[in-house]
Parts: C-alpha cells; structure tokens; sequence
C-alpha cells in the first residue's frame, strides 16, 4: 500500500493529450512515482482546453498547481522526480542528478489563458477523473438532479431553466426552457430526452472534450431534463468517430446506474456512423430508427412528434452541460453573465493562426477581439488579424473590423456569421477568403444529405463557381450566379445544412468581395493563397544556404551554395515549403 | 377545421391537410415532382415551393401542414423564380435527351425515332401519320432535303448513320401507291379565310396546315402550276413531278383552291387580299438570280431561268460547251441538267469542295455522270467571240475566314486566263424579290421579309411570312417548317388566341458524350452498314431525266428502320421535369457543370432505369417501401453523388418486383421507363 499521497499529478488524457503522447507521459510518471512508492498520485483527466501544449501535467499540492506542458516521457520523467520525494536515501540521492533535465521551459503560467475564462460547462475538465464517479460526486455532481427530485416539481425546474435565459448551444439558440416546457405539454405519455453528440463541425471539438473529461455532468443534464419533461428513456447520439467519448460515456452511464443515481431513467448510447447531417435533430431521429440519416420538413418538430412519434427533446451536449450548474447556483447567477439575449458562456474551439489554441469558455457578451487577443493570446509571427470564422460550416467570416461585436446570438446574427456550436477559427493575412469559403462550401457540399435539390446540385454549382475562382478561370457573371445561388440554396433547403450552407460564401462576399473581385477579374490572389494564381520567386535577401532546396521536394529550387537560389516555375507545386524553410524572407509570393 | 389563406382566398381544411391539399382544394395548382399522393411526402425536389407568411425560407407545399392562420403565396415571382431555378439545377444534372439528336437537328422538328419505328414494326401507315405531323411534302423532301438528321444520327458514331430522308421518301411514295393514300384529318371548318401567296413548299405547307385546322386556303402563285422551287427549280431527275403532284394533289383534296398564273402587285395585291381574307400568308421564295458582277454578266444565263424553263419543257438551247459559275445545290442541278441535254459541261468554284453549300452526294454524282469541277476558279470577264462567248477567270487562293466562317478566297495575281464556251450559266445564288413587299408596308431585312422568327408574324396584322420569302435562299425543308409554324400562329390570330406561335418544349442534350457513355449507348447493339440506295445506271442518267435514285426495296427499308437505335426519351412527351421546364421557360445549360453520366440498368424485364435522369426525388423509395418490397430501392451517397439505386448493388430486376408499375408511373423524368420504346406516348394517344 502506497500512504496517502501529498500530491496529485493530473495527467490530460482526453483525445487531444493521447494523440500528443499523453500515455508515455502517464507512464514515465507513474513510473517515477512506484519507484517512490507512491503509486496513486497520478491521476488520468481530461482535457483543460490548453491544447497547444499538450501533452501536459499539473501537479497540485499544497503551495499549489504548477502546470508543464509540451511534455516528453524524459521530462515528464523529471517533472516527477522534482515534485516526488521517494522515502529511500538512496533513490533520492539517485533522483537529485537525474531531475537536473532542466524542467523550466515546460514549465509555463496558464493564468493569462485560464484566468479571463469563466468555466461552467467546462469546470470539472481537467480536474477530475472522468471515469471516476467519486471525483464528480465529490465536485457537488448530481446534487442538482437530487436537489430536482427531492424538492422541485418539474415546472418548476422548468422555470428556473426559463429563468437562466439559457439558449440551445448547438447553433441555433431555441431556449432551452421554452423547448422543454412545449415537451411537456405534449399530449400523451411517452416522452424521449436525447444529447446531441453528433459534432461534427471541422475545427470543433467542445462537446467531444465535455463528454470525455466530465461525462456524469452531461449524465446529469440529460437526468433533469428527463425529469422535467417527463421522460423514463433517453439517448445520447454521438459519433464513432469520438470512440473515446462513446467509451467514457458508456462506463459512466454504468457507473452511475450502478450507484442507482440516474433512478429509474434508462440511457443508452447510440454511435452515429459518420454523417454530418445527422447533427440535425429531424435526421438524428430518423437515423436513431435505423434509416437512412435525412432531414425532414419541421413542423412538426421533434418536440411535438419525434422519436417513434413520440414527443422527443433533443439537447446539445454542452446545453445539457449547464444545467446542472444553473440548479446548483440558481438562474439568477447564471443569467447575471453575459447580455441580454445571451446568458451564461460559451465554449469555443479556437483554431487557426492563434498562440494560445484550444478549448475555451467565455462569457457571454465578452468581445471576439479580446477571446482572440486576450485569451488567444493574439496572432503568431507579426501576421495581421483578419476576420475569425465562426460556426464553422455554418457559420461565417467576421473581418477584423468587427471583432468588437460581442459574442451575443443576436450581436452575431446580424453581422450574417452565426453563434454557430464554437468553432472559432483565426485567420491571418496570409488567409484567402475566396479560399476559406471554398473549404467549407466543400464540407457542406459533400456532407449533404443529397434529398433537396438546392442543397444537392445548388451548392455543388457555387463550388464550381469558387474552384474556377481560385483556378483563375471564373466568368463574367459568376459573382452574380454565385450570389444568386447563395441566397436560393439558403432559402429552399428544408434543414439547417443547407440553409446555412451558403453564409461562408455569403459572408466573405459580403466583407471580401474586393478578393472575389481579384480572382475574377485580374486573375490574382491578394493574399497569395491559391496555388494556380501565385509563383514563388527568392529574392536579394538570398543568403544561398540551401535551406530552402533542402525543403523543395519537386527539386524546383537547385541548389547552389553561397548563391542565390531560383525557383523554376514549372517544377514548383505552391507547397510554401521553401518559404517556411528560408532563414532570411528571402523567397517571397508573387 | 384548420383556416388559411392562399392567394387572397380563404379556406378551411380539416387538420392534417397540406398546404398542396388546400390549395387543391381551392382549385389553385401547385406543381410538384416528388410528390406522390397517398404516400408520406420527401419534400425534396422543391418546384412545390411555396411563400408562407412569418417564415424566412420558402416551404415545400406538399408536406408543410396547414395551420390556423397562414397566410400562403404560390405566385409570387420569388416563388416562381425558385421553381425555375430548382428545375434549372436539376437539369444541370439530367444526362438524357428528350429528343433524338436526329429529330434536334431536323428544321421541321421531324419525330424520325418515331416513323422509323412504324417502318421497323411493319405498320407504314403510322409511319406516315407521324411523319406528316410535322412534315407535308414528306416525300418530295425524303428526295432532296440535305438531310441533316443524318450527320448527327448517333449511329454515325458506331458504324453509319441512318439513311434517313430515304426512309421518309419511302413512307410516303408507299403510302401515295396504296389505295387510299393517308389524308390528315380535317376539323370541322372554321370560315375563316387565309389567302396564300406563292404556292412553293412553305405556301402548300401552311396550307396542308391550315387546311387540317379547317381554315380555308386559296394559293395564289405567278406560275401556271404549284410547287414552286420544288417544280420549277429542281429538276426533273431528282424529283420527279408526278412525285410532286401526288403531293400537291393531297394538299388541293384537303380543300385547297389555287389560282395560278396569278402575278403579285399585277393581278392582285396585298391591300387587297388583307379586305378579302383574315389572314394572308406570304411564301413567295427566293426567286431572283443573283447576276455574276464581273463585266460582261448579262451574257450569262441565270441559272434558275434555265432550271425552270427546262422544268416547263422549254429547254433553251446552250450549245456543246457549258460553264457553271457557282457552287451550290442550284450549280450543281444546273450542270447535271446541262449534262442531260447533251453539253459537255463544267463548274467553276471560286473556292475549295470544303466550302461548298451543296451535298457532298451531289457533287459525287455530277462528277460520277461526267461533270468537270474546277476550284478556286473566279469569273473575270465575260466576253462576246465569234463562236460563243468568252469567259475570262482568274484563279483564287483561301484567305481568312469570313463572317460566315468560311475562308474567303483571295485572288492570285496574274493567273488570268480565257475558256471559250457555248453558254455561262450564272448559279451564284438567288434572292428575295423585296419591292413589292415593301411597296405594300411590310418591313424587309437584307435577307428578305421581316417576320418574327417564332410566330411567322410580320409588322402588318394578320400578314405572316416564312420559307425563302424571309430567309433568302435556304433549304427546302426549312420553308415547309416554316409553313407549318405560320399555320399554327395564323390559326391562333384566327382563332383570338394569343399569338405565340408553336410551343417550343424544352430539350435537353446530352453533350459532349464521354468514351462510358458512348459504350453504355451502343451495349448490345450490333453493327450493321447502312443500305444503298438503289440508282439508274450512268448511261441511262445521262440520256434521260429519269430519276437517279429509286426507293428503298421493302427488305432494305425494314432493315435500314431497325437499325434506328430509337433515340430520344421513352417518355419524352410525358415526362413531368420537361413540361415544367417548358412551362417554367428553364434553361437547362444555365448551371452547366459536372454532370451524371448515361446509363442504363436493363435487368428488369418490363423497366428500364436510367440513373442519368433520376432527380433523386426519392418517389421511388418511397413507393417501393409502401408497397412491401423486400429489397426496394434507396438512396446513395452523400451531397452530389447521391444516387437512387436497389441497395447492395442488386439489379432493378430484383428491386422492384410488385411496384414497377407505379414507380414507372410516378417518375417525374425518364429515368423509370417501360421498355417498350415511347410505350406511354401510344398510351396518351389512346387517352
């Protein structure tokens, strides 16, 4: 038996630490710690949303956290060693030598990043053991769904809900406590509550980290909501591409039915196989029956016939995420953050050309330029901020001029990008925005259900539209056809795909057409993106280090020591590595 | 009872009703495709988009529940503008053809598939009634059209095209043989009147066509017998006038009167049949000669004087040695003709056989009966000798194309020499004799009378031209299309309809064809040759004017029509998406792109699929499924690949056991069919 350890090493594995080699660190450092005979201080976590320097560990103990990250299994190895002290003299005299690594640079401050944070749905990520029960019972989890069944009617946690101005996370922010009150007056017995876990957006990751660092939180949710409209069976859809998740989430729904606190409520995990679409709640529903994943006319919405025709609500996975807090802390506190349409926080997945990205929660009505600068930490290399890509897919481009709207559904909405479920990517001048609107027009397309004709062959012609662009081949009248088609496709789908397929488009059209207009008519990509539209050329800052033929791998560049380097033209495929290589900016687009 | 609003009127539906079904209710159509009635709705295809007060996005009328309230738009130009743009993607993305590249290439629109397949089923008298719904004068143009049906027959692609105007030729001289030769039926006479001037092809086909809509005719023509150009500028060796006649014959016993001898602005004028008649068509062709414009070009004799006074039986009298300038069909008749009264006889082109207007056939059989073609020869002079004339050229180089594309010859400095000759016939083209025209207030252009291309319809109201008199020379079968399409427009000014002239339904193509397409397209079909035509032998074409060819004998016809490969869309006249597109004037090329590519599942023993078409509408799945089909059909993929298809890859035979019946019938496009080539139109016409 180990005694009782001073310490606690938390080690992040969620996705993001195993795929950055979290394991290995886990290793060294249990490794460390059995030769300590202090087996039981490491403690597996999820992700804290720091997942530029994964894989990372915070070791907490009584002068406090110290967080290390970018770690190997050598200096994770002496991170242990540092803050382990084995009760043998002799392996402590061994360890003195060893932890001499030098540990300092992995050593890093993560209160500019966690510290402008306001964590809610994202409280218990990277601090508890999400497979652990105890460890959430022990962070007040599910006191609020006991607090429900002992003492409130479910109108009443209906009005709470009501009450905290919580809106649907998912994109399209329906409240939450409107949703579940039309539930619960739907006629009939059988009700069905479902989680949304159907992510999918590219670039965005938030629900995938909530449900596999805190799956009892998101358990819990789903519990009241149950409880509160009246339902005895629930699901959570998630995608099998979250194979993780789906396994925490499994033992946890066992875990917790084992200790009977879900009472008499069965849930059940059902993996979605892969489609996009299936995000949406009319096609989740079909493709929970077993057909093929394709939206449907709403009216009527799921909420009055759903599930097998039943009543179903459908929530997000961080709505759910927050309504064990909001019943802990009461609405007021959760709708004294943010605005006054938009309460609480927000999750987002920051990405792109960012210091700092990862996984953050804000509150509502903080500004985009102080998400991106602030708790980003700004753009890498001097680069210029030029727009964020909001909502992924669906979402759209918000230019740099209008980083000061707040994160606000409306605020958003207005500017035609969306709240969308958080992605947030941060694109740079080196960003093409004909380019980026092609990206996610690509997504769209080739994840459309394929039923309605606008969003089937409508958004195929505007990506041909787009392709010719950045080929340098657009027509005349291709900006009009684009627009036009734009604005049809989004009015003549029957689901949330297609309707907002087109805002990439729409919204770099509307803050960049000058860029359109360079494709088009010059034939030009202002910001040297487009592969068919630029050359590479090395200029006088050449100092002929060979750098940049050491990179080329077409053999475009010769390489010529102590001379200036040539690229030649038609050997040259655009993969910018010669740029990354060079020392000097010495090969520049053109 | 559920109360709405559409289109301004109010109404009251029991609960459950869609907006479609209220809106039938009220008698208010809304066009659909992927609808199916009785069966649950996809809501896919969105041409039953409608405008619903309150929502942002238009919605699907098939499947959007009527609500308490709603106020409802099926009209409005956003709605019609999406229907048109939804019906423009889908045919973005619609491999199929409505008609047979054939029948696209015919001026008169002449449904070939169709007639051919009369001929290959043995019922020639269906032959002839499809030909002559659009074509009068069928056997006279199975002679001498240039057929360019046949460049574009498909067949050309795997072996020969069809022998197309052969076949035509053969219907009708059959049918003019048999007892009781088809006649059109008549409807029950209007007593309007329609004054016709100029009895050529396009006088005689408005007439044949107006005449079946049971108006009146009376043809009024300059010369002492009808046919016009036909008689008088085609000679006796490729159309036989009793040919001729037994057509003109049809057209005098479906009513028409005709004064010959009648010369425009001397024995009567326009002012004057506009008071006696309703309507007045105008075919007075193309008849003036165009002179040689060189020096000396009034001792050249025009080449369609001599055509026609040979036709009348007045040969003149040109000598031993002829020269022909000019290189069209009327050079070319011209020098044969020259040929057959004993001349030896050359033409001169000023540029290469490339560019020359008239078939390649012709050429090959003047040559073949003797005829000498010089090219890039061009006429200088033409001088008065001793024993003849004189006749100076220079010779020609091609330069840059011209206007019409084609390389315009250029003269080779000091390449001047002299032929003397009996005689010069002038065969450079003829032209539209205007004067009068304008004379009496109608609008002219440099070709010739100003008529609107769809309508025939010109400036003064209730006068209509078409054929020569508009076009300035051209093809004979464009003026007989011509004739046809002014009777429909006349028809509608008689009748106080609006005057919109025929209705022009949307086609598809299918564009260029790749190598997968082109297989799937000729899988199973063997290759055959086309048949030859059967000729008089050279001596006796040089020694008379028979007629060269001859018709096809009944075994080459049978086998020549089933060579057809039916080409078209089986149900090319019922098809939902074509209608709509027409009604919706969708342009199918508008969003051109990456488009499916042809092909057919052939497994099934009464249906046939073809994916190219399918809209992905879904009708089929959905039927399929109602109707307890173990395997069905289903649909995919994912975005634009998506596909209707049996799953697992089973073949259609197997997919649809119990409900091909209405699966065929409830495909919107040609993409379910029955087998039975154009089985439905049969259908419709037994409707």
């Amino acid at each position: 038996m180990s005694r009782k350890a001073p310490v606690e090493i938390r080690v992040g594995l969620g996705s993001c630490g195993i795929a950055s080699g979290g394991e290995a660190v886990r290793a060294a450092i249990e490794a460390v710690a059995r030769e300590a005979g202090m087996e039981g201080v490491v403690k597996p976590v999820g992700c804290n949303g720091l997942c530029h320097r994964e894989p990372m560990a915070e070791v907490v103990n009584g002068q406090g956290r110290r967080v290390y990250g970018n770690l190997t299994a050598a200096t994770a190895r002496a991170v242990a060693m540092h803050h382990l002290s084995p009760r043998s003299i002799v392996t402590r005299a061994r360890w003195i030598a060893a932890r001499n690594t030098g540990t300092e640079s992995n050593l890093f401050d993560a209160a500019p990043y966690l510290g402008k944070q306001k964590r809610i749905v994202l409280e218990n990520c990277g601090e508890i053991d999400p497979l652990n029960v105890d460890d959430y019972l022990a962070r007040d989890g599910y006191q609020a769904l006991r607090a429900c069944r002992d003492g409130m009617t479910p109108d009443e946690v209906i009005a709470s809900i009501s009450d905290s101005g919580l809106r649907g996370r998912g994109g399209a922010g329906f409240p939450t406590g409107r949703k579940w009150a039309i539930g619960r007056s739907q006629p009939g017995q059988t009700r069905y509550v479902i989680c949304n876990g159907d992510e999918g957006d590219p670039g965005a990751f938030m629900d995938r980290a909530v449900l596999e660092s805190d799956p009892h939180r998101v358990l819990e949710g789903l519990a009241i909501a149950a409880y509160a409209v009246g339902a005895v069976e629930g699901f959570l859809y998630i995608r099998a591409e979250y194979p993780l998740a789906v396994r925490r989430v499994r033992a946890a729904i066992a875990s917790s039915a084992e200790r009977g606190l879900l009472g008499e409520l069965r849930l059940e995990v059902r993996e979605g196989a892969g489609a996009f679409v299936c995000g949406e709640e009319t096609a989740l529903i079909q493709s929970l029956e077993g057909g093929r994943g394709m939206p449907k006319l709403r009216p009527p919405y799921p909420v009055e016939r759903g599930f097998r025709g039943h009543p179903t609500i459908i929530n997000n996975v961080e709505t759910l995420a927050c309504i064990p807090w909001i019943l802990r802390h009461g609405a007021a506190a959760f709708a004294a953050l943010g605005t006054a349409a938009s309460k609480g926080t927000k999750v987002f997945a920051l990405a792109g050309k960012i210091n700092r990205g990862g996984l953050i929660e804000v509150p509502m009505g903080m500004t985009i330029r102080r998400a991106v600068e602030e708790v980003g930490g700004g753009i890498p290399n001097g680069r210029r901020f030029k727009a964020v890509q909001l909502g992924g897919p669906s979402g759209g481009c918000l230019p740099a001029s209008l980083a000061d709207t707040p994160i606000d559904y409306d605020a958003l909405a207005q500017t035609g990008a969306i709240m969308g479920s958080g992605g947030l990517v941060v694109l740079d001048d080196r960003d093409c925005m004909v380019d980026i609107a092609r990206f996610f027009l690509r997504f769209t397309q080739a994840e459309s259900c394929g039923k309605c004709t606008f969003c089937r062959i409508g958004t195929k012609r505007m990506l041909e539209i787009l392709d010719r662009l950045c080929q340098g081949q657009g027509r005349g009248d291709d900006l009009d056809k684009l627009e036009e088609l734009a604005l049809y496709v989004s009015r003549a789908s029957l689901c949330g795909l297609g309707q907002t397929a087109p805002n990439p488009v729409l919204t770099t059209l509307r803050y960049f057409r000058d860029e359109y207009e360079a494709h088009l008519r010059e034939k030009r990509c202002p910001a040297g993106r487009c592969a068919a539209l630029i050359r590479y050329r090395i200029n006088d800052n050449c100092i002929g280090c060979t750098l940049c033929a050491q990179a080329c791998p077409t053999r475009a560049i010769g390489y010529r020591p102590y001379e200036q380097h040539a690229v030649d033209d038609a050997l040259c495929t655009r993969c910018d590595l010669c740029r990354q290589a060079c020392p000097d900016d010495a090969v520049e687009v053109v | 009872m559920i109360h709405l609003t559409i289109d301004g009127r109010r109404v009251a539906v029991d609960p459950g009703t869609t907006v479609l079904g209220a809106a039938e209710w009220l008698g208010i159509r809304i066009p659909t495709m992927c609808h199916v009635k009785g069966i649950e709705p996809a809501a896919s295809c969105f041409v039953c988009a409608v405008e619903i007060e309150g929502r942002r996005t238009l919605s699907p009328a098939c499947a959007m529940p009527a609500a308490e309230g709603m106020v409802v738009y099926t009209q409005t130009g956003d709605v019609r503008k999406t229907r048109k743009m939804a019906l423009e993607l889908l045919l973005s993305d619609h491999a199929g053809e409505c008609q047979a590249p054939c029948a696209a290439s015919c001026p008169a629109g002449l449904d070939i598939p169709g007639f051919t397949l009369g001929i290959a089923t043995g019922d020639t008298r269906r032959a002839m009634e499809v030909i002559s719904r659009s074509l009068a004068l069928a056997g006279s143009l199975g002679r001498i059209c240039p057929r360019l049906c046949e460049n574009d027959c498909r067949r050309a692609e795997l072996d020969q095209g069809l022998t197309i105007g052969a076949l035509h030729r053969y219907v009708a001289d059959l049918d003019m043989g048999s007892p009781k030769p088809f006649l059109p039926k008549r409807a029950p006479a209007s007593g309007k009147r329609v004054a016709i001037i100029g009895a050529g092809p396009a006088g005689l086909s408005a007439a044949c066509y107006l005449l079946q809509r049971g108006h009146a005719c009376t043809l009024f023509d300059a010369h002492p017998q009808p046919g016009g150009m036909l008689r008088y500028g085609i000679p006796e060796y490729r159309l036989p006038k009793r040919a001729l006649d037994g057509e003109i014959a049809a057209v005098r016993q479906l009513g028409a009167e005709f004064r010959m001898n009648r010369r425009w602005g001397v024995d009567f004028t326009l002012a004057g049949l506009r008071s006696q008649y309703e309507a007045v068509f105008v075919g007075i062709g193309a008849q003036r000669a165009q002179a040689l414009r060189c020096p000396g070009e009034e001792f050249a004799f025009p080449g369609v004087d001599f055509l026609q006074q040979t036709a009348g039986g007045k040969a003149p009298n040109l000598g031993p040695e002829v020269i022909v300038v000019g290189g069209g069909n009327t050079a070319m008749d011209c020098a044969r003709t020259a040929l057959r009264l004993g001349a030896r006889v050359r033409v001169f082109y000023r540029r290469t056989r490339q560019e020359m207007p008239c078939l390649w056939q012709e050429v090959e059989e003047a040559e073949a009966e003797g005829v000498h073609v010089e090219y890039l020869v061009a006429p200088v002079r033409i001088e008065q000798a001793a024993a003849g004339l004189n006749l100076t050229c220079r010779r020609m180089i091609l330069g840059e194309p011209d206007a019409s594309g084609r390389r315009s010859p250029v003269p080779v400095e000091g390449s001047w020499f002299t032929v003397p000759c009996s005689a010069v016939i002038a065969a450079t083209g003829q032209s539209v004799e205007l004067s009068l025209a304008e004379r009496e207030g109608l609008h002219v252009t440099a070709w010739g009378i100003a008529a609107d291309p769809r309508t025939m319809a010109t400036n003064l109201p209730g006068v209509f031209a078409g054929g020569d008199a508009v076009l300035g020379a051209d093809l004979a079968v464009r003026a007989v299309a011509a004739g046809r399409m002014a009777a429909t427009s006349i028809h509608q000014f008689l009748s106080a309809e609006a005057l919109v002239g025929e209705a022009a339904a949307a086609v598809v193509v299918m564009r260029p064809l790749d190598d997968s397409e082109r297989a799937a397209i000729f899988r199973g079909i063997e290759k055959a040759p086309r048949v030859r035509l059967p000729a008089i032998p050279i001596e006796r074409r040089l020694a008379t004017f028979d007629e060269v060819e001859e018709r096809l004998p009944d075994t080459d016809a049978l086998r020549e029509a089933r060579r057809c490969m039916t080409c078209g869309c089986r149900k090319a006249n019922c098809c939902t998406i074509r209608s709509l597109a027409t009604e919706y004037e969708a342009d199918p090329s508008r969003y051109a792109g990456v488009r499916r590519r042809f092909t057919e599942d052939r497994s099934h023993p009464e249906i046939v699929y073809e994916p190219g078409k399918c809209i992905s509408c879904d009708a089929c799945v959905r039927i399929a499924a109602a109707g307890g089909e173990p395997l069905g059909m289903s649909m995919i993929g994912r975005g634009f690949d998506v596909r209707v298809a049996p799953p697992f890859g089973k073949p259609l035979s197997e997919a649809l056991t119990v409900s091909a019946r209405r699966c065929v019938e409830a495909c919107p496009t040609g993409a379910l069919a029955w087998r039975t080539a154009r089985a439905c139109e049969f259908e419709s016409n037994a409707r």
